[in-house]
C-alpha cells in the first residue's frame, strides 16, 4: 500500500517485531529447556546451570530412558490406545453422521436420533456413575477402558454431519438412481468427499488420546498398564509437587531431572511433529461448526 | 386396497431405511452403556450409597447431601475459586488472543508472521501432565523465575505452595498455553477482509490506527463475539487437567474447583454420594449455561452447531 513511513510508524513496527518474537520465543522456551536439561551433564543440571541450551552435552538420559521398561512400555501402550481409537472412533464416528445428515423427509426418524445424540453433550451422569459402568462392563485394567467409554465423541459426530449436509443433495441422489443403497452410497460417493474434514477429526482424535492422562488414572492400576502421560503424571509431576511444597526437601534438586526431562521430551515430540500440519485442518474444523444445521 | 396403512407405511420406510437404523445401532450401543445407563446412577446423589448395598440397598436421604455439601467450607472454596478462575480465563482468553492477532496483522513480513503464528500455538497440543512438568520445574525453589527474581534483588518465593498466588499462576499459565490458539482463529477472519476496505479508509485519510479500529476490529466483531458466548457455556469449567496437575493440600483453600473437589469426594474421601451430588450440580448448572450460551450465540452470529 504505502511505501513511506512516519518516525513514529517506523518505530511502531520495530517494536512490534522486537516485541512478536519475544512473545514467540516465550512460547518455545519452556520446551527448549527441558529440551536441553534432556542432554546435559548431570554435574550441571544438579548445579542448576542449565539454561536453554545443553551442557557438556550426552545422550546418557535418553540411553538410560530407552531402557527403563515402565517407559516403553507405557510409550507402546500410547502408541497402540491412540492407533486403536482412531480406527474404532472414525468408524463409530462415520457410521452415526451419515444417517444423521439425511433429510428429515428422507430419514423421518432422524428427529429422535439427533436428539440421543445431543443429550449426551449436556448431561452426563458424572464420575462415580460412569466409573462403576466402567466396572461393571469388565473393562478395568484393559486397553479398551481407555477407548470405549469415550468412543462416540458427540460433538465429532455433530461436525461430521454438519459438513456431510452440506455437500449437494444431488450428488447422493445420482448414486441412489443409479440403483446404490446407502452403505454403498456412503462408502463410495460422501465418504471420499469428506476426507478433509475426516482429516481434521482423525486428528482431534489422535491428539485428544495421545494426550489423554485422566482415564488412565481412573480406570487402570496396574503401573505396567498405564498410558504414557499417566504414568509420567505419576513419576514426575506427583513426586515434584510432593517435594516442592515440602519444606525440608525444597532447595534439593530432584536426582532424576535429567531423565525426567527425556521422558517429556519423547512424550512431547510426536505432537511437535504433527502439530505444524494441524493448522488448516484446526481452522478449517472451527469453521465447520457454523455450517447452517 | 390397503387394509393397514399405518403399519404398512411403516414396512415401506423400513424398506428404505433399514441400512440406516443399522449404522446408528452400534454407536447408539456405545452411549447407551457409557452415557445413558451411568445418567440413572444420579439416584445416588439422593441415597446415602454404600458399595456393599448397591443402588437397591441403600437408603434414601432426600436433599440431606446438598444440604451437607453447602455446610462444607471446602465446597464454597471450590465454587468460588471455579467462577474466579473461570472468569478471568475466559476475559484474558479472548483479550490476549484479539490484542496479539492485531499485532502479528500489522507485520508485512509473511515468513515472521508464520513462524510466530506456528510457534505460539504449539503449547496448546501439549497435554497438561508434560506442561505441569514443565511449570513445575520453572516455578521450583531452584527454578529459573526463581533465578532471575535473585538476580534482579528479589526473595525466591516458593510459588506453587503459596495461596495468594496460585490463581494468577494458574489463569497465567493457561492463557499463555493457549493464546495461540486463539490468534489463529482471529487471524483466520482478519485474513477474510477484502484489502480494498484497507485502501478506501486509507483515502479517506485513516492511519493505520484508525483502518485498524475501524476496519480490521468490526471485521473480527463476530468472531469475538462468537468465542466469548460459547465460552460463556464453559464458565464452570475452571480446568481440571491443569489444576489437577498443579494443586497441592497447601493450597486447596484457593485452588479447588468444582471437579477436583468432586474427585477427591469420591477417590480419596470414598463419599460416593457426596460426590454425586456435587457433580449433578454442576451438571445441571453447566446444562442450562450451555443451552443459553448456544441460543445467544445463534440469535448474535447466526452460529448453530445442531
Amino acid at each position: 500500500m504505502d511505501r513511506y513511513m512516519s518516525p513514529s510508524r517506523r518505530v511502531f513496527v520495530v517494536c512490534n517485531y522486537v516485541f512478536c518474537i519475544l512473545v514467540g520465543l516465550l512460547c518455545i522456551m519452556p520446551v527448549l529447556h527441558v529440551f536441553s536439561l534432556s542432554l546435559s551433564g548431570k554435574a550441571q543440571i544438579m548445579a542448576g546451570n542449565v539454561g536453554f541450551w545443553p551442557k557438556d552435552f550426552t545422550l546418557d538420559n535418553y540411553r538410560y530412558v530407552i531402557k527403563d521398561a515402565q517407559f516403553y512400555t507405557a510409550f507402546g501402550i500410547s502408541v497402540v490406545r491412540t492407533l486403536l481409537a482412531l480406527v474404532i472412533v472414525m468408524l463409530l464416528t462415520i457410521m452415526a453422521a451419515y444417517p444423521l445428515s439425511m433429510r428429515q423427509v428422507n430419514f423421518p426418524a432422524r428427529r429422535v436420533y439427533i436428539w440421543l445424540f445431543v443429550i449426551p453433550m449436556l448431561f452426563s451422569g458424572g464420575l462415580i456413575p460412569t466409573y462403576m459402568m466402567v466396572v461393571r462392563t469388565k473393562l478395568i485394567n484393559t486397553i479398551w477402558a481407555l477407548i470405549l467409554p469415550c468412543a462416540v465423541p458427540v460433538y465429532n459426530v455433530i461436525l461430521l454431519q454438519n459438513f456431510m449436509k452440506a455437500l449437494p443433495d444431488a450428488i447422493a441422489e445420482a448414486a441412489y438412481i443409479d440403483g446404490a443403497d446407502h452403505i454403498t452410497t456412503l462408502r463410495k460417493v460422501i465418504l471420499p468427499l469428506c476426507l478433509p474434514s475426516l482429516a481434521t477429526l482423525s486428528l482431534f482424535v489422535a491428539v485428544g488420546h495421545w494426550n489423554a492422562w485422566y482415564d488412565g488414572m481412573l480406570y487402570i492400576n496396574d503401573n505396567m498398564k498405564f498410558p504414557l502421560q499417566t504414568y509420567l503424571r505419576t513419576v514426575i509431576v506427583q513426586v515434584n509437587i510432593d517435594q516442592i511444597t515440602d519444606v525440608n526437601t525444597l532447595s534439593q534438586m530432584v536426582a532424576t531431572v535429567g531423565a525426567d526431562s527425556a521422558k517429556v521430551f519423547l512424550a512431547l515430540a510426536p505432537m511437535l511433529m504433527v502439530y505444524p500440519f494441524a493448522q488448516k485442518y484446526f481452522i478449517h474444523g472451527i469453521v465447520q461448526g457454523s455450517v447452517k444445521g | 386396497m390397503n387394509k393397514r396403512p399405518a403399519k404398512s407405511r411403516f414396512m415401506i420406510r423400513m424398506r428404505k431405511d433399514w441400512q440406516l437404523h443399522l449404522l446408528l445401532l452400534l454407536p447408539l450401543t456405545v452411549l447407551l452403556i457409557y452415557n445413558y445407563l451411568p445418567m440413572t446412577g444420579i439416584v445416588m446423589a439422593f441415597q446415602n450409597y454404600k458399595p456393599a448395598k448397591g443402588i437397591w440397598g441403600s437408603t434414601w436421604v432426600g436433599l440431606k447431601n446438598f444440604r451437607l455439601l453447602f455446610s462444607m467450607q471446602g465446597f464454597l472454596y471450590a465454587i468460588r475459586n471455579s467462577f474466579t478462575i473461570a472468569i478471568a480465563k475466559i476475559v484474558l482468553n479472548v483479550a490476549v488472543p484479539v490484542s496479539f492477532a492485531l499485532l502479528l496483522n500489522e507485520m508485512r513480513n509473511a515468513q515472521v508472521k508464520k513462524t510466530v503464528q506456528t510457534i505460539v500455538y504449539m503449547p496448546h497440543f501439549i497435554s497438561w501432565v508434560l506442561m505441569a512438568s514443565i511449570v513445575i520445574r520453572l516455578l521450583s525453589y531452584n527454578g529459573v523465575v526463581n533465578k532471575a527474581l535473585e538476580f534482579f534483588g528479589g526473595e525466591k518465593q516458593i510459588f506453587l505452595a503459596n495461596k495468594k498466588m496460585f490463581q494468577p499462576i494458574i489463569v497465567i499459565t493457561d492463557v499463555w498455553k493457549e493464546f495461540g490458539y486463539g490468534t489463529i482463529i482471529y487471524l483466520a477472519a482478519m485474513a477474510g477482509v477484502d484489502s480494498d476496505l484497507y485502501e478506501a479508509a486509507a483515502i479517506d485519510g485513516a492511519g493505520y490506527w484508525k483502518r485498524m479500529l475501524h476496519v480490521t476490529l468490526p471485521a473480527i466483531y463476530p468472531t469475538i463475539v462468537l468465542m466469548s458466548t460459547l465460552a460463556l457455556g464453559r464458565i464452570l469449567d475452571a480446568g481440571f487437567d491443569q489444576i489437577f496437575n498443579l494443586y497441592s493440600p497447601a493450597v486447596y483453600e484457593t485452588a479447588d474447583i468444582i471437579d477436583t473437589f468432586v474427585y477427591r469426594m469420591a477417590f480419596t474421601n470414598m463419599q460416593y454420594s457426596m460426590s454425586t451430588a456435587a457433580g449433578l450440580m454442576k451438571n445441571v448448572v453447566s446444562c442450562a449455561l450451555i443451552l443459553v450460551s448456544y441460543r445467544l450465540a445463534y440469535r448474535l452470529t447466526g452460529y448453530r452447531i445442531f
